[in-house]
């Protein structure tokens, strides 16, 4: 109850500061948007799935803390894509153009909800690597198969479980072997 | 010194938008130009977005524009997931040098 109440102030107080800064700061617009923010921040509770309830308590009441935590790690994810960015960029325009892709999947330790796209989204910021969720994995699409990513993703792995608060679940092989796209394919086709 | 600073982060930010674009035109399948786009172009957008921090009239502005990239850097990290599912989902095989 106690904690409902302080998740429900912060996303209170969150909602408030943004309209505040859509308002470009105007003070009389402050108590309308008070009414605003408050219906906002009552609204994951109103719509939360019943069938869902447990976990739909846990995930609001999470909210402000991994908003604080996602920001400490900011530096670190803006250090990183600025590499990336930099990274391709010099990719592009190299009149030879280095490139040598390859696709593997890396079997998530993270459990399912918004914590692995949010993975998947790091990730394709980071030098060289595009990913999109695929069930329990992650796609992982690299744009220099000659370098190994499993360190780095495992690094960015355990950050986002950080931030979001969640234990890294036991994987019997952390990595599958490469040229599972094809395999895929074809058990598709 | 100001001005100039911005005026820099400005021209930096244009010139990864141009690499990513250059890299949209000249990589092989769709796939290498998500990389592109994702990477250079949110580099390039956030160096612009810095640029105009610099000249924002109040702190309220300056906010308003650090939420405005958050947000186009949430959409465009959704968007290449979405784009490579898309691809994913029509078997189109990567290209392989």
């Amino acid at each position: 109850m106690m904690s409902q109440l302080v998740g429900l102030l912060g996303r209170f107080a969150l909602f408030w500061g943004i309209w505040w800064l859509l308002t470009d700061g105007r003070a009389d617009g402050l108590v309308l948007g008070a009414g605003f923010a408050a219906a906002a921040a009552l609204m994951p509770r109103v719509i939360a799935d019943p069938q869902q309830a447990p976990a739909a308590a846990a995930a609001p009441r999470a909210l402000l803390p991994t908003v604080l935590r996602g920001l400490l790690l900011l530096p670190f994810f803006l250090w990183q894509s600025l590499y990336g960015g930099v990274d391709v960029a010099l990719r592009a325009l190299k009149p030879r153009m280095p490139l040598k892709p390859a696709v593997f999947d890396y079997r998530l330790r993270l459990p399912p909800g918004p914590a692995p796209v949010m993975l998947a989204s790091l990730v394709s910021l980071m030098p060289g690597t595009l990913a999109m969720v695929s069930g329990a994995r992650l796609r992982v699409h690299v744009l220099d198969a000659t370098r190994d990513y499993l360190d780095e993703l495992q690094l960015l792995e355990a950050q986002v479980a950080w931030i979001y608060a969640v234990a890294l679940q036991p994987t019997p092989t952390p990595l599958s072997a490469q040229g599972l796209w094809q395999q895929e394919l074809e058990q598709d086709a | 010194m100001i001005d100039s600073l911005s005026i820099a982060l400005l021209l930096v930010g244009a010139g990864f938008f141009f690499a990513g674009t250059v890299g949209l035109l000249r990589f092989p399948d769709v796939y290498t130009r998500l990389h592109a786009l994702t990477k250079a172009d949110n580099l390039g957008f956030g160096l612009v977005v810095l640029g105009l921090m610099l000249r924002a009239e109040s702190a309220a502005d300056a906010g308003k524009l650090l939420v405005i990239w958050l947000l186009v850097l949430t959409a465009s990290g959704a968007a290449s997931q979405l784009v490579a599912s898309w691809a994913r989902a029509r078997r189109i095989t990567p290209w392989q040098g």
